[in-house]
């Protein structure tokens, strides 16, 4: 087989010390992968599965602690053989990279028509008017009007940064693509765009594609083949259709089974249900109504001089909501759509500039810091990134415990410590013993958000805001802590208002779904109706763009497999 | 280029911090002990009569406010004042101790910055290796070093060997402007020597630290995996994007350095502002002191300004 681009026993260890002490981690294993022109190979696994590792080395820019064994042969050329000297005349002619964070991984400094003309000049391929030129097609070739070469990055969205950042990784007309991530930092419609240009671009440049991701439905509908990445083992590899329909090992059946699916949620909605009948038909919990709100931009000298009042962006617009005691809410909507300012004025963080919010019958819309404390006690708060919402120097049983004594629960250290203990039981951190005394960096990113979810229902709340709560996560333990909450929603009849840009959880999860759109709420209803029959047209392109798992179905390519 | 209304507010901030400057030199001086008259008049046979007639001449038998008035429009109008001391024009000579302190200071900070900046490169791309321990050690000594023992240091080592005190040979008369210049740059060495040794060492910190940042930004790592080379890499992408918190730490420290050559300029006699103000202090000459730190402040306002200004001829991300 006349191959694009083969990995052959690739193996690479990480030397946490390069010293006496060769403490050594295997973080890849005896990967073999192929790929032949124009072919699309997914590479899928879950965060430190050494997916990343493994296409770095394939262009030799793993960091020098990493030690590396095996080929990788291009153009029946072992370019690993002579180390950095091989492999540099090889970088980004034959082989080009497109990173997962489009935000940082063009250099803020210089405008995207210089960097793209860097990668031409220093392998010679272009210059003078013929670069220029060229700059613009290749621009154009991703639907960014050429002209644009002369803005910065910071100019671009984040989506147009990334069809940029392609744009470069095909200056020097490479014959493998290697994309890292490349629409995880993406709402779901830009992902949807982004990856629709790979598939074209592929398909169009015959082009050999490495998709790392550890979206299963991404690779469903862009892929021929994926390659199922455990521990820096190649568990698994074969085409789409036969790893969707029939996987031959136990954990690719699991990331499937995990894969959020808003198609199987409309047929059969609610994974642990509650009629409808159930749901208690007292006043709402929190109850929203017309809400605005406004970020204020700090005067500038300008604006003092001519006595200009700052300008005043509407950030969220006539927005109403009402989350009812046992009912989980979702709102929904890509980032910017004002969901987090929503949450943040519920939460008295924000003063709005119009509407009311009630909680429990209450009035908190114009309340001081001094009078929303107690409340505080009923109105708690589980954030995105459970990497940065715990304290790194308290333990699991100081991170729990802290809520306890602001409100000054519980009289002495062992009444609080069987709270405590309670909390950690019911996320289901058990046994207790063993989490109470950790450190965050000793658990992993579920058992953090478990953590953090702890300290937010050892107080009792009725009322529970949820930011993402999932979207740092790996796809496994995903459910876990969505089934978590809808425990919580069922057994402690809390009220639940969660934040997703992800309508597959939504669907899957919530009892009702709130779309929303450019500071507007554009669709509310029952969460299976909303999927199933959408009414708003924001909705039914939401909707169009989620990608999904089964490669039968119509995808980014249209005729993917 | 969009970005006037940056430039103005900067401006605008400048002037402003000028003016509250201004305000603050007069009400400091003011309200320290000891008078001007009290120095002078201390001759023999001076009588009250006489240290009246000069409270009388120097207008400080005016109201305080009247004497700030005068002050602001003096000043405003390039008038500085007499010097109590010499009754020359403060501002001639101001003039006259800045163009002795420009060249040596000049030539110092731009030793400073070439050696620190490269030391602070290399550190950062050899991070771990003997080079970078022994250029960091270093840097962290001379950081530590008082200037004024540094000062002291090379003065009692070199002395015999290069010229020690002033700026210019008071013997040799007669020769031609080739020869004054060649003595002025050989009186230069050792007080450039101190600033520039202790000057170098904060800029190669702040300089490795800032390229160990940018070193780690994912921009390089697309950079390296364009095949871009190493040294471009170096100078275009790390050192670059590392230049923008270099520039605001460079320029804020710049104006310091005036006032910095306080010491250095008392210790090798150097004949510039830092030892002018140092002798208005001692000889409390109100004139020549306000005149002095308002220039100071002035020089420290616009390095500031000129930061400010750079940064965003560096970082298009500011635009506001």
């Amino acid at each position: 087989m006349n191959s694009a681009l083969a990995i052959q026993d690739l193996n690479i260890w990480f030397g946490t010390d390069v010293g006496v002490r060769r403490a050594e981690f295997h973080v890849v294993k005896n990967v073999n992968l192929e790929l032949a022109p124009g072919e699309r190979l997914g590479l899928v696994g879950e965060s430190g599965s050494g997916k990343t590792t493994t296409i770095l080395a394939a262009m030799g820019l793993l960091t020098s602690n990493a030690e590396v064994s095996g080929r990788i042969i291009l153009d029946r050329k072992d370019i690993l053989r002579d180390g950095e000297l091989s492999v540099a005349p090889h970088r980004w002619k034959d082989i080009a990279m497109v990173f997962q964070g489009a935000m940082s991984a063009f250099n803020p400094v210089k405008t995207i028509g210089w960097q793209i003309a860097e990668a031409m000049q220093v392998h010679g391929v272009a210059r003078g008017v013929a670069m220029s030129r060229r700059i613009g097609e290749l621009l154009e070739l991703v639907g960014i009007p050429a002209d644009h070469a002369s803005r910065f990055p910071h100019q671009f969205s984040g989506g147009m940064r990334q069809r940029a950042m392609i744009a470069m990784a095909l200056a020097c007309e490479p014959k493998v693509l290697l994309a890292d991530e490349p629409t995880t930092a993406l709402d779901v419609m830009v992902q949807d765009q982004v990856m629709k240009l790979l598939v074209r671009l592929s398909k169009e440049l015959n082009l050999a594609l490495i998709l790392v991701t550890h979206d299963l439905a991404v690779v469903a509908q862009s892929c021929h083949r994926a390659a199922v990445m455990l521990k820096g083992e190649v568990i698994e590899q074969g085409r789409v259709a036969d790893l969707y329909h029939r996987p031959k090992h136990e954990y690719t059946r699991k990331l499937f089974d995990a894969t959020p699916d808003v198609f199987a949620a409309a047929q059969a909605p609610r994974r642990v249900s509650t009629p409808p009948s159930e749901v208690p038909q007292n006043a709402p919990l929190l109850d929203v109504r017309g809400l605005s709100v406004s970020y204020l931009r700090s005067r500038t000298f300008g604006d003092m001089v001519r006595g200009r009042p700052a300008e005043a962006p509407v950030a969220v617009d006539d927005v109403s909501l009402r989350v009812k005691r046992g009912e989980m809410v979702a709102l929904v909507g890509q980032s910017g759509s004002g969901k987090t300012t929503t949450l943040q004025a519920v939460l008295g963080m924000i003063r709005p500039r119009g509407g009311s919010i009630q909680i429990n019958g209450r009035d908190v819309t114009s309340l001081t810091s001094r009078q929303w404390r107690p409340l505080r006690r009923q109105v708690q708060m589980i954030y995105q990134d459970p990497y940065e919402s715990l304290d790194l120097r308290y333990r699991v049983r100081s991170t729990v415990e802290e809520p306890l004594r602001v409100h000054g629960i519980g009289a002495t250290a062992k009444e609080r410590e069987t709270l405590v203990s309670a909390a950690l039981d019911r996320v289901g951190l058990t046994p207790v013993q063993r989490y109470l005394g950790r450190f965050p960096h000793e658990l992993s990113g579920g058992q953090r958000q478990r953590v953090a979810i702890a300290a937010a229902i050892v107080l009792k709340p009725e009322l529970l805001l949820a930011d993402e709560p999932v979207s740092m996560l790996d796809v496994s333990v995903r459910a876990g802590v969505l089934e978590l909450l809808n425990e919580l929603r069922a057994d402690s009849r809390m009220g639940i208002l969660m934040i997703t840009h992800d309508l597959s959880t939504a669907a899957n999860y919530a009892d009702r779904v709130a779309v929303m759109h450019q500071g507007r709420i554009v669709e509310e209803g029952d969460a299976a109706t909303v999927v199933r029959s959408p009414r708003a047209p924001y909705t039914r392109a939401l909707l169009a763009s989620i990608p999904h798992p089964d490669p039968d179905r119509s995808g980014f390519g249209d005729s993917a497999a | 280029m969009q970005g006037s209304g940056y430039v103005w507010k900067r401006v605008g901030f400048a002037v402003v911090t000028v003016f509250v400057a201004l305000t603050l030199n007069f009400v400091l001086f003011r309200v320290l002990p000891g008078g001007p008259v009290s120095q002078i008049s201390r001759v023999p046979n001076a009588s009250p009569a006489l240290k009246q007639a000069l409270i009388a001449q120097f207008g400080l038998d005016k109201p305080l406010w009247e004497q700030y008035l005068l002050y602001l429009g003096q000043t405003l109008h390039g008038n500085l004042g007499v010097s109590y001391m010499n009754r020359q024009p403060v501002f001639d000579n101001l003039i006259e101790a800045f163009a002795n302190t420009i060249p040596m200071v000049a030539l110092g900070t731009i030793l400073a910055l070439v050696i620190g900046i490269a030391a602070g490169v290399v550190s950062a791309v050899r991070r771990g290796s003997a080079i970078d321990h022994l250029s960091t050690n270093i840097a962290v000594l001379f950081y530590a070093f008082p200037t004024q023992f540094l000062g002291m240091m090379l003065l009692i080592a070199f002395a015999g060997i290069l010229p020690a005190a002033g700026m210019n040979d008071p013997f040799a008369i007669g020769g031609s402007r080739w020869d004054a210049f060649l003595d002025m740059l050989k009186h230069m060495i050792l007080p450039v020597t101190t600033l520039a040794l202790t000057l170098y060492a904060e800029n190669a910190l702040i300089v490795r630290s800032a390229m160990l940042e940018t070193l780690g930004e994912d921009y390089i790592l697309t950079a390296k995996a364009k095949g871009v080379p190493r040294g471009r890499l170096i100078r275009a992408h790390a050192l670059r994007n590392a230049m923008l918190p270099i520039v605001t730490m460079v320029a804020m420290s710049l104006g310091a350095i005036v006032t910095g050559s306080i010491l250095i300029e008392v210790i090798f006699s150097w004949p510039g502002i830092g030892r002018a103000l140092y002798t208005a202090v001692l000889k409390r000459d109100y004139p020549m002191l306000q005149g002095g730190f308002l220039a100071i402040t002035v020089v420290v306002i616009t390095f500031n300004l000129f930061a400010d200004l750079i940064y965003h001829k560096l970082d298009p991300r500011i635009a506001t």
